[in-house]
């Protein structure tokens, strides 16, 4: 076993899991005592990713399925909550349950349909869903056409109105502390063992009688309304969003980070998101590199998937069948 | 190559990649505000991804203005620098450079190519009290966000639907088909012309989109010649203008076409060929037909080995104008720079400079060029 492998375990050990959570807790929040704002920009970027990663991983990694347009879902989220704050000047907070619906109504309306075929359709369909999104944002007056949604008003918590990115920095952190609470009691419950099963072999889930249908599409739904609620979020953080913003590049590279990470894999996934959003970052000012960064970005990640085709952080399961192959 | 030759060979791209990256955050680190004998000015520009010609190009003339202040004695006595940022002409880059620059304890702070990335940044220059003066970015979003400290120097675009507008009586042109690329600013000025020049007395004949890069414009040949226009104005950018043009043309198309100030640069002119011949632009102040430009283009050309571009002269026009408001008052106060720069009246190389209250020009700096053997022409009413 590599030295990278031994850390993992060791990080895995039950024992030492809490202690070492909360040790990464305390440190990153201490993190806006003594870090500038572009710091906070960067690891606030990190986190936006990471949430998006973990909101498709249920899809993704947990369920097995294919979405090329994850970009679409927090596209939703983050323009009902613009149009509900610019057009009818509504409380953030309470745009949040409006976003939720929407996100469920869409997944329903995309998901139930092509769920009941194999999922490579799906990638299809929320491939072509996604550009459907997007143009249509292009296109109606509400969504402010090609500019946007300017100007969105910046929320209020506990009446200290949220503009300083180290206020952010911790609304994003506790969303992350939520979101992996979430994750990690999914992926233990009944439900998250149906959906490791119909990943693993649909057809032995189903003649087993999981209703893969089913379970497919309240994993499809959990993910889009965890993509909706990080949508809300970043409109408002941003104050701007355009469709521009919500492309297939977009969507294809929270795809990567999920599979770089290591699919399924809860910290595994953060890490994929905050590689993607950091590594760029760190070569912007160096001379001469600086401007192929994105090159390096390009050799290292066709490495990677060389090297750990399981991913930087795999689930251990799937680490164990990388190691010992199949029969057949 | 076996596994552990690429796993060596991955930790050794990474480990030295990481302490490059170190030395460099090492070196541009520090710096900012602290030290009284310079004024520091951020630069947010692109200078990677689709629009770096442009962002670069801005960088040069915001240099060569600062080289030839400081070469003058400077202002008040410091000397002005510079600190660029990399907004990638992407909204979400742009937060993190605008925070770069907020975070290096900068002055002022001018640039602003791509609106959709500009806008993002501008409300953190609002909250951080830097006057910011935004040299091409022209979306009449920008003026709606009522940032008061923020000033656009380039003419927005219900400027260019003006002088499209007088280009469209000088012509006797009745009829107007608009074609735009979907994008925040080819779609803004499409709909400004949209509500401009039927208040004129002109009819829109029909409003086309082509998206980018598409190479098969047939669709919107035909229904611009089944739509009886007279005139065709296109929004978008040059580097598909010029197939736009070619395929008007082979489709038998005779009416007068002109083209936004996305469209104008020379490229159009190489792209687009013998078909090119007559058309019209809405161009911002090409140095070539300002006075002074002689020596802009020389000192220009002299340090960056190359002649300059679109927005040269009003970057240019931009630090002049920085420089004065600051000598006039006497200090780098905010309040007071904003104030000099709300009054200031400036005559660049891109025309007057002179603010309304929304802080947006008041003359229009926009000129009409026609293309004529291969080359801009300029073209007074």
């Amino acid at each position: 076993m590599g030295i990278i492998t031994r850390a993992y375990a060791l990080m895995d050990n039950k024992k030492y899991r809490c202690l070492t959570l909360a040790v990464l807790f305390v440190i990153f929040a201490s993190f806006p005592l003594f870090m500038d704002n572009y710091t906070l920009n960067v690891l606030w970027n990190a986190m936006f990713y990471a949430l998006l990663a973990l909101g498709l991983n249920v899809i993704v990694g947990y369920c097995g399925l294919c979405d090329l347009g994850y970009a679409a879902k927090f596209a939703i989220g983050a323009y009902t909550t613009g149009i509900l704050i610019k057009s009818f000047h509504w409380n953030f907070w309470l745009t949040l349950p409006v976003s939720v619906i929407v996100s469920v109504v869409t997944a329903v309306i995309i998901g139930a349909p092509t769920l009941k075929l194999r999922s490579d359709y799906l990638a299809i369909v929320t491939l072509g869903f996604a550009e459907i999104v997007r143009i249509t944002a292009r296109n109606l007056s509400i969504t402010g056409s090609a500019s946007g949604l300017n100007a969105i008003d910046r929320p209020s918590l506990f009446g200290m109105r949220l503009t300083q990115i180290s206020q952010w920095y911790y609304v994003f952190l506790v969303l992350i502390v939520l979101y992996v609470v979430i994750s990690n009691r999914i992926r233990h419950s009944r439900f998250g063992r149906a959906l490791a099963y119909i990943r693993e072999d649909e057809d032995a889930a189903q003649a087993m009688g999981v209703n893969t249908t089913l379970y497919k599409l309240y994993a499809y739904i959990l993910g889009a309304v965890m993509g909706g609620i990080t949508g809300s979020f970043f409109a408002v953080k941003m104050t701007s969003i355009s469709p521009s913003s919500f492309d297939f590049t977009q969507s294809a590279n929270i795809l990567l980070a999920v599979i770089l990470g290591g699919m399924g894999k809860i910290p595994g996934v953060i890490a994929g998101a905050a590689f993607f959003a950091i590594f760029p970052e760190l070569f912007r000012d160096v001379p001469v590199i600086g401007d192929m960064r994105m090159l390096f970005f390009g050799l290292l990640l066709i490495i990677v998937m060389i090297t750990r085709p399981q991913g930087l952080w795999p689930e251990r399961r799937r680490l164990e069948d990388a190691r010992t192959p199949r029969a057949s | 190559m076996s596994i552990k030759f690429l796993k060596a060979l991955s930790m050794l791209i990474t480990v030295s990649l990481l302490m490059v990256a170190s030395a460099g955050c090492g070196g541009s680190g520090g710096g900012g505000s602290g030290n009284s004998d310079e004024i520091v000015i951020g630069v947010l520009v692109p200078t990677s991804g689709s629009e770096a010609y442009y962002g670069t190009d801005m960088l040069q003339s915001y240099q060569l203005a600062v080289d030839e202040i400081n070469e003058a004695g400077g202002v008040l006595g410091r000397t002005l620098t510079l600190y660029q940022a990399d907004d990638g002409c992407n909204a979400n880059m742009a937060t993190q450079a605008a925070s770069k620059i907020v975070s290096h304890g900068v002055d002022f702070v001018v640039g602003g190519y791509c609106s959709g990335a500009t806008i993002p940044a501008l409300q953190q220059f609002y909250d951080a009290n830097l006057v910011t003066l935004v040299s091409a970015a022209n979306s009449t979003e920008i003026t709606k966000l009522g940032l008061n400290q923020t000033f656009m120097f380039n003419s927005p675009g219900n400027h260019a639907a003006d002088t499209l507008v007088d280009l469209l009586r000088f012509l006797g042109s009745q009829s107007v088909a608009l074609i735009h690329q979907g994008d925040a600013y080819t779609k803004d000025l499409s709909d400004i012309c949209e509500s401009v020049l039927p208040q004129n007395g002109i009819d829109i004949a029909t409003v086309q989109v082509m998206e980018k890069g598409s190479a098969d414009v047939s669709a919107i040949v035909t229904a611009i010649r089944n739509s009886g226009a007279d005139f065709v104005y296109w929004c978008g950018y040059h580097a598909d203008g010029s197939n736009v043009i070619k395929q008007l043309r082979q489709g038998g198309y005779e009416g007068d076409i002109a083209v936004g100030d996305g469209s104008a640069s020379v490229e159009l002119i190489t792209a687009s060929g013998p078909a090119g011949e007559g058309v019209y632009v809405t161009s911002p102040p090409f140095v070539e037909f300002a006075s002074g430009g002689d020596t802009f283009v020389a000192d220009y050309t002299a340090k960056f080995g190359a002649g300059p571009g679109t927005y040269a002269t009003l970057c240019y026009d931009t630090m002049y104008v920085l420089k004065e408001a600051i000598e006039k008052v006497g200090s780098t106060d905010f309040e007071q720079v904003r104030d000099a720069v709300q009054n200031a009246d400036y005559k660049g190389l891109s025309g007057r400079i002179k603010f309304t209250s929304d802080r947006e020009l008041e003359v229009s700096n926009f000129i009409i060029l026609q293309i004529k053997d291969g080359s801009f022409a300029l073209v007074t009413i």
